[in-house]
């Protein structure tokens, strides 16, 4: 089953000073600060709009010294933590 | 290679981003002025009194200045006035800044925080609520703020707050009509599960008189003070021991125009909010063009004569660029009631073997801009007896 996500309108994305920032806009949130990796910024840009999973593993592997399947696991933690603090949305590809 | 998301201590996440942004001179923290009027009509004031119905920052100005800061890297922003709440679209342009990135911190004095902004403040939460507590009776807040039952109202704002979960903190104007009830206020704020602080210099007017400096506490009574308040002075010594960056002849020793800036109702930018002489406009300059007129000031020296130039009590100085501008007109200029308080303080520490500083022997160096006669007519008489 192949899926795509993309990101919510849950929090604000800002890179401050070396920081990948995430900003929560409203309350009952994890924390109202969040910090990305400099490589999870890399993904969350794509998350702009709906992107496959496949296209973010593609990205990692494209960007970084990193096998398929390392980055296809990487990927995947990272997509469910972003779905743990609601700063996705995911859906099956229907076609 | 880490895909992560993470999360820890906001104190120590905005310490590394102050590092990195003090020799960049990145302006983290913003301070913008949303209206100038306010509900209150305090005598201390040094805004308010002589604003304006126009002296209010429109939301599409607002949305321009948040843009720019953003970019600018400004993590941090304090919305005031006057009163913020009393803006007809306070709640518009506070979401603006949030959904710029932007840290969203409050000052207000509480009276108009019902359960409408207690439930906006608790569904948006802002990094801090700052309000001005300015006694503990009706009777003082009249006196103070020239408002019927406004204490009253304020108590029940902070316990809306405290029910929701708003993060907030008291603060209290240390001058000759509230000065009795401080300790008093920080019991209260303790019971009432925040933090309180206290200012003990008071700002003239910006566009009026020097009456306010009248309730300015005399050295001995600020010191006396400080120390009911902080017994060994613990807060003037952890300032004293902090490692000193930088140029110890430059007059800005502080973050304004390095890693602070400050916006007013008209866009008008300037080191801090107790600095009203501005360098540019943001509203029709870019923020490069405002940012580098703002190093021109900030980088100044202190003149070589300066009694200040070399003072090793600056760390904890009263005195500051900022309210010497206030009452001199000048950022390098000096004032000795302030250094006066710092003095009579560093005595107490044992840092000082009198108390008294040297100008009071010397004199004051010619060229050095000194109170204006209004001011010091205004403010309290010194005695070194």
């Amino acid at each position: 089953m192949r899926r795509e996500h993309i990101r919510s309108d849950a929090y604000v994305y800002r890179h401050v000073g070396e920081e990948h920032l995430l900003i929560a806009l409203r309350r009952d949130r994890v924390a109202p600060l969040l910090q990305l990796t400099a490589t999870a910024a890399v993904l969350w840009e794509r998350l702009g709009e709906w992107t496959p999973t496949s296209e973010l593993t593609g990205a990692l592997v494209e960007r970084f010294d990193v096998s398929p399947e390392v980055a296809e696991a990487d990927v995947d933690e990272f997509l469910t933590q972003l779905a743990s603090i609601d700063a996705i949305q995911s859906r099956e590809i229907t076609s | 290679m880490t895909v992560a998301v993470r999360s820890e201590p906001v104190s120590a996440l905005r310490g590394r981003i102050t590092a990195y942004s003090r020799p960049r001179r990145i302006p983290i923290s913003a301070v913008v002025e949303i209206i100038a009027t306010c509900n209150f009509s305090c005598q201390h004031c040094y805004i308010a009194p002589n604003a304006a119905r126009e002296d209010v920052m429109s939301l599409e100005q607002a949305e321009l200045i948040f843009t720019r800061l953003a970019a600018a890297g400004t993590l941090s922003l304090l919305l005031t006035g006057g009163e913020v709440f009393t803006h007809r679209q306070f709640a518009e342009i506070y979401l603006a800044a949030k959904r710029r990135g932007l840290l969203p911190n409050v000052n207000t004095n509480g009276y108009l925080i019902g359960e409408r902004w207690a439930d906006f403040l608790a569904e948006w939460p802002p990094e801090m609520v700052s309000i001005s507590l300015y006694g503990l009776s009706e009777e003082r807040y009249r006196t103070v703020t020239g408002i019927p039952n406004a204490f009253g109202r304020v108590v029940r704002a902070l316990g809306l707050l405290r029910e929701r979960g708003v993060k907030f903190e008291l603060k209290c104007p240390a001058m000759t009509l509230t000065v009795d009830e401080i300790p008093a206020m920080r019991d209260f704020a303790a019971a009432h599960g925040s933090s309180f602080r206290f200012d003990t210099v008071i700002s003239p007017e910006e566009k009026g008189s020097d009456a306010p400096l009248a309730l300015q506490l005399a050295p001995r009574r600020v010191v006396a003070l400080e120390e009911e308040m902080d017994p060994g002075f613990s807060n003037a010594r952890r300032l004293l021991e902090r490692p000193k960056a930088g140029d110890p002849g430059r007059l800005y020793h502080c973050g304004g125009g390095m890693t602070n800036i400050s916006v007013n109702v008209h866009g008008g930018v300037s080191t801090c909010v107790t600095s009203r002489q501005t360098v540019g406009n943001l509203l029709e300059e870019s923020f490069e063009a405002v940012w580098e007129a703002m190093a021109a000031k900030v980088e100044r020296r202190l003149p070589d004569h300066h009694p200040c130039n070399g003072c090793s009590l600056r760390p904890m100085c009263y005195s500051c660029p900022a309210v010497v501008e206030q009452v001199t007109g000048s950022p390098i200029g000096y004032v000795q009631q302030y250094c006066a308080m710092t003095h009579l303080k560093a005595f107490k520490l044992g840092l000082h073997p009198t108390g008294i500083p040297r100008t009071v022997t010397e004199g004051i160096p010619a060229g050095i801009p000194t109170a204006r006669a209004s001011a010091a007519r205004a403010l309290p008489i010194l005695s070194f007896g």
